[in-house]
């Protein structure tokens, strides 16, 4: 468990709470188990033991919260995994209460202790046991399914490898957690499994850290210093004879405890600042390569467009077959153009000289001029491409290259992917004190999983890439950092199957340029 | 040949097959052209041939397109002609700078088809050219 936790908390913040609750909870149900064995008296240890239990129940719960954050991060997933993950929680509610209920002597859950732990192997299992178990085993499955699922949404090998790793070690641990279960039946398999089954699972997670580097030595080791100081506090305070040094041992735990936590953050913050260090640089590097590649492409684009350009002029004299190369070829270096300009941009985006020059414009003009440009392409395709413009727009302030350009690739979107009889329209109309255009289209739409994803750098969904393969994935990227570096805001709703609305909102006047 | 109301055209293109494919196209329009390959050899041929336009690319080996423009619109004898710049550097900064030396247009080269680019080149000297004409 502690390896797990190490191997979240080296990574994300985020994640690292819900194992925070998981450590903890751990912490309780180890504890507990181990105290069973120790105190003196039969009443006071079922306590110990009914204790232990309802950490097992929060335990697996724990896990649940986990799984549900962690495949958050990929996927948004529906209504119905939220109703059953609020189902499970409230059923461990409702085990935690009857077991507090065993603690006041109810025998539902965890039935009476007959002999001391060397001699019996656990206390008899009270008629509700089975439910328990049932639970525990329920949790298990859907949280490894969930984990699963989370492997599979991954963006790319690394990450679902990660989270390969995370659904086996997890399912594992509970699945082996779970044989300690049996001794409630009068046999203890746990010695069995547990002996080849806890070092396999301790390997293959120790194994996952080191493949992807997700050790991070001094957050381990300082996460190492306080867990034992921690185990070792808590013990002295326990064994203390004289309520004196339980006073003293109980103050030094709690001091340790409370510095303990403060200690771990600020080094995994610190951790985490450095590893955002690294990110940043690698970055630069990335941006900047893409930035000098994309521009020596661009005199070859341009010689491969100007050459089938002036071919094209000559298409009286060439046969019908050459005709259609030429127009093919004209097609791709058109693409390739657009493809080498994204990339440009996108390089321009990241190393923050992506700059704006604004001036008054006629906004309708601009959007009737660049929806134009796809009248030809629509028609062809058999879409109704609509353009209307209010006659009661404010002047605004605007970059008529940038705002073109977000404009053009919405537009161009819509007709892609809208099949023949559908329609586009392109509306601009008066908000308050700004302007809203809003394109909208009849086309394939996004799916859900689609969605949280749609102003992703290089993202495109699967049918789109179906209907139109070659494109750059960063046309709605862009379009979003042109219209926020407007000041505007571009969103967007969509059915899947039924279309895609994308709406820019413009205020008057964009910030102020430094 | 070359078209008597037309300007002279001082191509300046160091990619072989770029100057090749303007020219062909500009020369199908009738248009008088000189070709450079250099800042250099730029610089000489505004001297010699004394050209009404000049279609500059900024970067080429030897002084940069930016410099021959500088050079062009300081000295009184040149600074008439008129100077599209036909580059594929297209930073806001790198338009700004070109448009404050004092060229007419600043065009990417990638984002214009040919006719585009003939085009341009005659809305230009439509604004520009001596009233004579």
């Amino acid at each position: 468990m502690l390896a797990v936790f190490i191997f979240i908390s080296a990574r994300h913040e985020r994640l690292g709470r819900p194992m925070w609750v998981t450590l903890g909870v751990a912490s309780v149900w180890a504890w507990f188990g181990f105290l069973y064995h120790l105190v003196p008296g039969l009443e006071l240890a079922r306590d110990m033991r009914v204790v232990s239990v309802m950490g097992i129940v929060w335990l697996a719960m724990s896990q649940l919260y986990f799984a549900g954050i962690y495949l958050g991060e990929r996927v948004q997933y529906g209504k119905l995994v939220r109703r059953m993950q609020l189902a499970i929680y409230s059923f461990g509610a409702f085990l935690t209460a009857l077991l507090v209920a065993d603690l006041f002597g109810t025998r539902l859950i965890v039935g009476k202790l007959l002999f001391p732990a060397d001699v019996a192997l656990a206390p008899m299992a009270g008629p509700l046991f089975g439910v328990l178990v049932g639970y525990f085993v329920v949790c298990t499955i859907f949280s490894g399914t969930l984990l699963a699922w989370r492997a599979r949404a991954g963006i790319d090998s690394s990450d679902r490898n990660q989270a390969l790793a995370l659904f086996i070690s997890m399912t594992v641990g509970l699945t082996l957690g779970g044989t300690r279960f049996t001794p409630w039946y009068g046999f203890d398999f746990y010695p069995l499994v547990g002996d080849i089954g806890f070092p396999l699972f301790v390997f293959a997670t120790f194994y996952s850290i080191k493949r992807y580097h997700l050790l991070n030595r001094e957050v381990a080791a300082a996460q190492l210093f306080i867990f034992t100081l921690w185990t070792l506090s808590f013990f002295r305070f326990l064994l203390d004879t004289s309520a004196q040094a339980m006073w003293v041992d109980g103050g030094f735990f709690l001091a340790a405890l409370v510095l303990g936590v403060f200690l771990l953050r600020s080094v995994v913050m610190e951790a985490k600042a450095q590893r955002e260090l690294a990110a940043v640089a690698v970055e630069r590097t990335k941006s900047e390569f893409i930035t000098i590649a994309a521009h020596q492409l661009r005199t070859p684009v341009a010689a491969l467009r100007w050459s089938f350009n002036l071919l094209a002029e000559g298409r009286e004299q060439l046969s019908e077959k050459q005709r259609a190369l030429v127009d093919k070829g004209n097609r791709a270096a058109d693409n390739m153009m657009h493809l080498v300009n994204d990339l440009l941009d996108m390089g321009h985006i990241a190393e923050g000289r992506f700059t704006y020059a604004f001036a008054v414009g006629d906004l309708g003009d601009t959007v009737r001029a660049e929806a134009g440009l796809f009248e030809d392409v629509a028609k062809q395709k058999g879409v109704a491409l609509d353009v209307s413009i209010a006659d009661n727009l404010p002047a605004i302030r605007f970059d008529a290259n940038r705002l073109n350009l977000a404009i053009q690739n919405l537009v161009d979107n819509a007709v892609k992917y809208t099949a023949s009889g559908g329609r586009v329209t392109v509306a601009t109309e008066r908000s308050g004190e700004g302007v809203r255009i809003t394109v909208q289209d009849t086309g394939i739409g996004f799916t859900p999983d689609e969605q949280s994803r749609v102003f992703e750098k290089f993202f495109r969904g699967s049918r789109a890439v179906h209907m139109s393969p070659d494109g750059s994935g960063l046309g709605l990227f862009i379009a979003k950092t042109i219209i926020e570096g407007h000041g505007g805001r571009l969103t967007f709703s969509t059915e899947e199957g039924k279309g895609a609305r994308f709406t820019i909102s413009l205020p008057t006047k964009p910030p102020a340029t430094p | 040949m070359a078209d008597p109301f037309g300007p002279r055209i001082l191509i300046v293109e160091d990619d072989p097959l770029l100057s090749e494919l303007l020219a062909e196209k500009l020369h199908g329009e009738k248009f008088d052209l000189r070709m450079a390959r250099t800042g250099e050899e730029a610089l000489e041929s505004v001297k010699k041939d004394k050209p009404d336009l000049m279609l500059l690319d900024i970067l080429l080996p030897g002084i940069d397109g930016f410099e021959v423009l500088k050079r062009v619109k300081e000295d009184p004898g040149t600074k008439h002609i008129v100077v599209i710049i036909l580059s594929n550097l297209g930073q806001q900064s790198d338009i700004d700078k070109g448009t404050q030396l004092g060229a007419e247009k600043y065009i990417v080269k990638v984002s214009l088809t040919l006719s585009e680019v003939v085009q341009a080149v005659r809305d230009v000297w439509q604004k520009h050219a001596p009233q004579a004409a």
